[in-house]
């Protein structure tokens, strides 16, 4: 995770300190925004519809699940299908875009410790809560439990969607910015560096 | 990142998956049932607790003696100590330690199982708002209630289950290639 990347591509997050921030007010954020998503509505599902919608959209402001090998997003892009196709084009000999991310061994390596730690953290919040927030819901009237449940399950679904991006955000150290040579490196049909 | 049993080949390993995810189905039919008449005692012993001890039980990943080894990196075993066990009570310490290879699968096993449940979670959200809107509102506690506990279930096993659906079998080898090798 080492080149530059910026929140919605204007702040720079090379510091830590900046990333912890970003952390901290993504996950404060959530506040309103879950307010906003069960005041302005009625009806249970449009809630929902309105919550889904913001849990699609808000964690790409962090990266990670982003198919663009050029995302200058916080937290570079997670999908292996990107690097192989990468791969495949450097041993074909295409050209690669200035500027394209590749991840090495560290970043594949942070990249899987980070869900590892995440997995385990909502794995157990799980397994502690579910017996009795299911105790809790049966003795609910039926017609409460769907809000119940939505409340329930927002937080667990916020957390899910984000933990390792914000993992990553908060462990790895101060990145140095890279060169713009170093960026714009690419290889040519002939296999030459330009 | 799996056990020293040499019987536990490829092939049983993911009969084991599948039997396991086949009675995780059946359980999901007892907890609709319970939760649909109310039967919450029912549900926690019919299908809650002995899923959580099937899983800790059968796939390991939390324990010593399943089949995946312990996913943290020394368990049963003095980690604080900075000195070398030398061992020489010739007793088995139960130590548990995962090298650079094993700790690298476990993570990126952790990174799929992850990647899996997200596309599910999405699906069944889809499908939950999907029969709301289509109006089939009485079948809509069920399927909730079978997808949410299916979620739950790949959620509490997913990791240990691509672990012994894709590792290797490992080489087998007699003391008499043992020593070939040293020669």
């Amino acid at each position: 995770m080492k080149s530059p990347r910026k929140f919605l591509g204007l702040i720079p997050m090379e510091t830590r300190r900046r990333r912890c921030v970003l952390v901290v007010g993504y996950y404060l954020a959530w506040v309103p925004v879950f307010a906003g998503c069960w005041f302005s509505f009625d009806n249970l599902f449009t809630r929902f519809l309105a919550f889904y919608f913001c849990l699609a959209l808000l964690p790409f402001l962090l990266g990670g699940h982003v198919f663009s090998e050029r995302s200058s997003a916080p937290v570079r892009p997670f999908p292996d299908i990107l690097y192989r196709w990468q791969a495949w084009q450097r041993l074909r000999g295409y050209d690669r875009s200035p500027g394209s991310i590749i991840l090495d061994e560290h970043d594949h390596a942070a990249r899987d410790r980070a869900h590892y730690f995440a997995y385990t953290a909502i794995f157990w919040i799980v397994l502690l809560l579910a017996p009795e927030v299911v105790l809790k819901l049966s003795r609910l009237p039926l017609p409460q439990r769907p809000d119940a449940i939505l409340l329930v399950a927002a937080p667990l679904l916020i957390l899910f969607f984000s933990l390792p991006q914000t993992i990553l955000l908060w462990t790895e150290p101060d990145l140095e910015p890279e060169t713009s040579a170093a960026t714009t490196a690419g290889f040519s049909r002939t296999g030459a560096r330009p | 990142m799996l056990s020293d049993n040499p019987k536990l080949t490829l092939r049983k390993r993911r009969w084991m998956v599948a039997a396991y995810y086949f009675a995780a189905v059946l359980l999901a039919a007892v907890a609709v049932y319970a939760l649909h008449f109310r039967h919450v005692s029912v549900f926690l012993l019919g299908a809650y607790f002995p899923l959580l001890l099937s899983f800790i039980i059968v796939l390991g990943g939390l324990r010593l003696g399943g089949p995946v080894r312990p996913f943290s990196r020394r368990v049963g075993s003095d980690a604080t100590q900075p000195l070398i066990q030398l061992r020489l009570s010739g007793r088995k310490s139960g130590e548990n330690v995962l090298d650079e290879r094993d700790i690298a699968v476990r993570d990126h096993a952790h990174y799929v199982a992850m990647c899996m449940l997200r596309f599910a979670t999405w699906i069944f959200a889809m499908v939950v708002w999907a029969f709301a809107v289509f109006h089939r509102i009485a079948w809509l506690p069920i399927t909730a209630g079978v997808g949410a506990f299916l979620l739950f279930v790949a959620a509490m096993s997913l990791p240990q289950a691509i672990l012994l659906w894709t590792e290797p079998d490992p080489a087998s080898e007699s003391p008499a290639q043992l020593t070939g090798a040293a020669q």
